[in-house]
């Protein structure tokens, strides 16, 4: 009959704890037990059961009293066996403390390799943990539906204001309510000085909806979400109560300005609930929607940028809430059937998705680079562990010999070794968690190309710790014990007389070791060519045609409606700067514009071309755009192709000229003039714009990107952007040149917001944040795994040579010159190292296939790569085989030969 | 010469099987043997101490052995622990009952033998237990003494135990 047995671990925990005299009663009671729990409540009931009385505390205190147990006849109790395993364990620690400081220098490398390689896992661990696994304080996410619109390209995003609406009073038998939120850096000023932070802009039952409550105050009221502009009204974080406020409960009514208008405080939200922006990071404050055209006026109909979110009603399965989403974008579909854009919408559980399904797997994907290649950082470290074990080994098999001869047994003998490879773990784990720690500060410390910090909680919780522990002592275990186990098995006689240093010994330790430092050779390899990969796109990146000249440049920009603005007193305000920043001395040139080059976000907007279709599935050409002053495109160093510039003229209200880049032109009118021809606005006011010059393509959105449609606008012929970016060329540093701008900005206007004042280099930071990271993080995970690789190899050559010694004493004694013996001793290292190379190129192969997505303009196979690599990477390997094997020369034959 | 001292704990080591005295009740008396080791590590120095212990049955003492007593030959780890969660609705785990057992058998209160390894039992023995004379007197000196506190009061109806 095959019965279940009892759990394993339970069993060794008994036999462990339980003193022998009466460890067969209590297991039989306990395995009866056993059997009977399997049978009334389950196998895992049965289980649990076991493990619990298995790992009772009062198992401890059952060696007081366990040595004075009387035994039947016939059940003898050996003497040995009454000791405490707590007090022996305390002497297993003693004796491996003693142990690793005899061997210092061992001991470092051993540790150091450990803490190299538990690290960076720490590290990236946390940061991937702050990442996916943050609770964002929802409650019940399992029962809330993320709603958006599904774009053209499939993708979940975004939608609009009226699409809310519908959905609220169309889904009103599946939902309990539906909240829509969109979120905006928002500048907060009080006493406490002026910062930009991260709000969410949401509607009234937000937080009902998220299930989320407060801490102090009250969440926002019905009527705060009816009409525009009427309750100005804030809801902060628990964080920012605490960090900016000291948790003042007098903040409650209080009035803080925001954006420069008085908003009064009226809740604190629970502490841990983060918003819904991105996972990871904290919204800072909450605002209602009505308040969003004051914030940002032209943005409540015109731009779709909220995301709905729908509490299920209790009794109501997610597929039914989902499929009634569907129904209700089948019907806006319908009654819109004379347009050819086909309206879906996408909803999902948000407890299935970190952000939306969509970008999950670029989130992912990112981790697994991260994670992987820091795993390979460990696996190799821990390569070298066991080879630095596997050595010891070798010295240590007289001990064990001697202990087994003197009475030991290999019981005990295996348990302190499990000592020593955790008192190893844990040297090695504390000071990869200070590494970690040290990496984790360096991290967040990294300038992020985005206006407002990002708030990530990153720090090493207990999870983090648990994984550091885990792995430190998954590693010492597996990596240092396996070895040493193989140590203690030594026959005791013949290894007490043999000596190390016999010519036939070892033979098959030393195939296991150059086993070990193949797979080093082949995940540096891997790991190399990743590095090598990151470095081509960051240089290929840096050698794009950008369209406009990167070089040095100042910039600043200003919010003219947070400033207090209002649309039609914006052109003014630009026209009054333009004239300043022209006046001021060491100015070559200043250009004004809503967006520059490589900028998050993009202005759209609708056009219709006269004897053009609209794309399919479209009712209207989508344009992106900008509106640029006169000086702009000089500026920017942006060529004109054919045509004109903007003059004085056009910048006037009404005025109707457009300047389009070249791969617009050629979309639109392939093979004719472009000069003169119309493109008509398709929403408000049917505008026709004239095209009065075609200018050269820039980068717009990324570097990889082809050449892009782009329209430039003239500032103050239309409605205002309210953000503009001032930009200007001199020949001052940039530096200078941007605080010249920012002072003669206040001077223009005093209370100016001064979004950000930078140079060109920081501005372009941003987009080769990616590339630089890349390249960075795989570029140090790499050179890790090389040094680790090279020390592993060094060690195996070294190793290597101190058992030949007697063989090469040998050799040289009949006459083998110098060169033959640093070949013989080498030969082996490099075929070594030829094999683990060669397979970790084809490993590479495959991983930069899965990288290719990350990287700019360098194909998967990227030859220059694929040779290079190879050639360091073999160079490294021959010096660090090379230089232990000139010690072979040094051999002594005489003295060799004599020791033993 | 060493001069003569009391020896530190750490170097009293207790003789294996010290004498008792089963017949003192509410007292355990054990005569051992202590070696002292002297300060060179030759010379050790013998004495015979009387070590004398009040011991007498806390709640749970007095409800094993109660259970004990009840099931007779029928008394080991698992049946105990049924027996005493039916009865008191408390549930201990089987290592703080062989604790407590452990104790009780060194005081002479319970006495215990090994069984033949049954199959059921992954072919592990059973340890049964069976309280003694001596056992039986002192559950019952602690009843007596109960009754007498209890003399001329009057239990609520539920009895205390629902």
């Amino acid at each position: 009959m095959n019965s279940p047995r009892t759990p394993l671990l339970g069993r060794l925990l008994l036999h462990l704890l339980v003193p022998r005299g009466v460890r067969i009663g209590l297991m039989g009671d306990l395995e009866e037990a056993f059997h009977r729990d399997v049978a009334e409540r389950g196998l895992w009931w049965a289980r649990w059961r076991y493990l619990r009385e298995a790992s009772s505390p009062s198992l401890i205190r059952l060696w007081r009293h366990a040595r004075a147990l009387d035994v039947v006849p016939g059940a003898p109790i050996s003497s040995g066996s009454g000791e405490p395993l707590v007090s022996s364990l305390m002497r297993d620690l003693v004796y491996s403390i003693r142990t690793l400081r005899r061997a210092p220098g061992f001991t470092a490398v051993v540790v150091l390799s450990l803490a190299l390689g538990i690290g960076p896992n720490t590290a990236v661990f946390s940061v991937v943990n702050a990442v996916f696994f943050s609770d964002s304080g929802v409650g019940q996410p399992e029962r809330l539906i993320d709603i958006g619109q599904l774009s053209g390209s499939g993708s979940h995003s975004q939608t609009y204001y009226w699409v809310y609406e519908r959905i609220l009073e169309g889904t009103e038998d599946v939902f309990e309510d539906v909240a829509a939120f969109t979120f905006a850096v928002v500048r907060i000023e009080d006493d406490l000085g002026n910062s930009p932070v991260l709000a969410e802009v949401v509607t009234h039952n937000y937080f009902g909806v998220l299930n989320v409550g407060t801490v102090a105050g009250r969440a926002f009221l019905p009527e705060e979400g009816l009409t525009p502009g009427t309750h100005p009204v804030v809801v902060i974080s628990d964080a920012l109560w605490s960090s900016r406020y000291d948790r003042d409960p007098d903040l409650i009514g209080a009035t803080t300005r925001i954006n420069g208008r008085p908003y009064t405080v009226v809740g604190v939200a629970a502490p841990g609930f983060k918003g819904k922006t991105l996972p990871g990071v904290y919204a800072d404050l909450w605002l209602p929607i009505m308040m969003y055209p004051h914030l940002n006026p032209d943005q409540m109909s015109s731009s779709g940028d909220l995301r709905i979110m729908g509490r299920l009603s209790p009794t109501v399965d997610p597929g039914e809430a989902i499929a009634a989403v569907q129904s209700i974008a089948a019907v806006i579909d319908r009654e819109n059937a004379d347009s050819r854009y086909t309206f879906r919408l996408s909803a999902f559980v948000s407890a299935d998705s970190f952000l939306d399904p969509g970008f999950d797997g670029v989130l992912k994907a990112i981790a697994a680079v991260l994670l992987g290649g820091v795993g390979v950082v460990l696996l190799i470290a821990c390569v070298n562990l066991a080879g630095f074990f596997l050595a010891r080994a070798s010295d240590r098999r007289r001990e064990m010999a001697i202990r087994i001869s003197m009475g030991a047994n290999r019981m005990s003998i295996v348990r302190q070794l499990i000592v020593e490879s955790l008192v190893l773990a844990a040297l090695g784990g504390g000071v990869g968690l200070g590494l970690g720690y040290i990496m984790i500060r360096g991290l967040l410390n990294l300038r992020l190309p985005i206006p407002i910090p990002p708030n990530l909680n990153v720090s090493l919780d207990g999870s983090v710790l648990a994984f550091t522990v885990v792995i430190a002592m998954a590693s010492a275990l597996v990596f240092a014990l396996a070895p040493a186990l193989k140590a203690s098995d030594a026959p005791v006689a013949s290894t007490l007389r043999d000596e190390s240093g016999s010519i036939a010994g070892g033979k098959g330790k030393a195939r296991s070791r150059s086993m070990l430092v193949g797979t080093q050779m082949a995940f540096s390899m891997i790991l190399l060519v990743g590095a090598g990969l990151f470095l081509q796109s960051l240089r290929a990146a840096s050698n794009v045609d950008l369209g406009f000249d990167a070089g040095p440049a100042g910039m600043i920009t200003i919010d003219a409606r947070a400033s207090g603005y209002a649309a039609d007193a914006q052109p003014e305000l630009f026209q009054r700067l333009g004239r300043v920043m022209n006046g001021l001395p060491g100015l070559l040139s200043v250009g004004i514009a809503s967006r520059m080059p490589l900028e998050l976000g993009v202005r759209n907007a609708s056009f219709d071309v006269p004897g053009v279709d609209p794309p399919p599935n479209a009712d209207h050409h989508r344009l992106e755009l900008a509106y640029i002053s006169l000086g702009y495109l000089e500026t920017m160093g942006i060529g004109l192709l054919r045509g004109r510039p903007f003059a004085a003229s056009d910048m006037v209200k009404g005025a109707s000229a457009v300047i389009v880049t070249q791969a617009l032109a050629e979309r639109f009118w392939p093979s004719i003039d472009p000069i003169g021809k119309t493109l008509q606005s398709s929403s408000g006011d049917k505008k026709s714009w004239t095209v009065v010059g075609v200018s050269e393509n820039t980068k717009i959105w990324s570097l990889s990107e082809g050449p892009r449609p782009y329209l430039y606008l003239p500032l103050g012929a239309e409605a205002a952007p309210g953000t503009v970016t001032i930009v200007a060329r001199g020949m001052d540093p940039p530096q200078v040149l941007a605080r010249n701008l920012s002072q003669s900005a206040r001077a223009v206007d005093r209370d100016l917001f001064i979004v950000e004042t930078k140079t060109m280099r920081e501005h372009m930071g941003f987009i080769f944040f990616l590339p630089r990271m890349g390249a960075l993080l795989i570029g140090g995970f790499a050179g890790l795994a090389v040094a680790l690789a090279a020390v592993g190899l060094f060690g195996m050559v070294s190793y290597g040579v101190s058992r030949r010694t007697k063989e090469l004493g040998i050799r040289i004694s009949l006459g083998a010159d110098r060169g033959r013996i640093i070949r013989l001793v080498m030969a082996g290292a490099l075929r070594t190292v030829i094999v683990g190379g060669g397979l970790g190129l084809l490993g590479a192969l495959v991983t930069s296939r899965l990288i290719s997505r990350f990287l700019i303009d360098v194909g998967w196979l990227d030859v220059p790569t694929f040779v290079v690599v190879p050639l360091v990477l073999g160079g490294i390997a021959f010096l660090a085989a090379y230089l232990p094997a000139r010690k072979a020369n040094h051999v002594d034959p005489i003295g060799a030969l004599r020791a033993d | 010469m060493h001069s003569i001292r009391w020896p530190h704990r750490k170097e009293m080591r207790t003789a294996r099987g010290g004498m008792r005295f089963p017949w003192l009740l509410h007292y355990t008396a054990k005569l051992t043997l202590v070696s002292v080791r002297g300060s060179t590590g030759h010379n050790n120095y013998y004495a015979v101490v009387f070590i004398v212990e009040d011991k007498r049955a806390t709640d749970v003492e007095q409800q094993l052995l109660l259970v004990i007593w009840r099931l007779g030959a029928e008394a080991y780890g698992l049946s105990i622990r049924d027996e005493l969660e039916e009865r008191t609705g408390r549930r201990i785990a089987v290592g703080a009952i062989y604790t407590t057992l452990i104790r009780l058998e060194k005081r002479g209160w319970v006495s215990s033998r090994l069984s033949d390894p049954t199959p059921v039992r992954g072919g592990k023995a059973k340890r049964f237990f069976a309280i003694t004379e001596l056992g039986e007197l002192v559950v019952s000196q602690a009843k007596a003494v109960l009754n007498r506190l209890w003399d001329g009061l009057e239990a609520p109806a539920s009895g205390g135990l629902g």
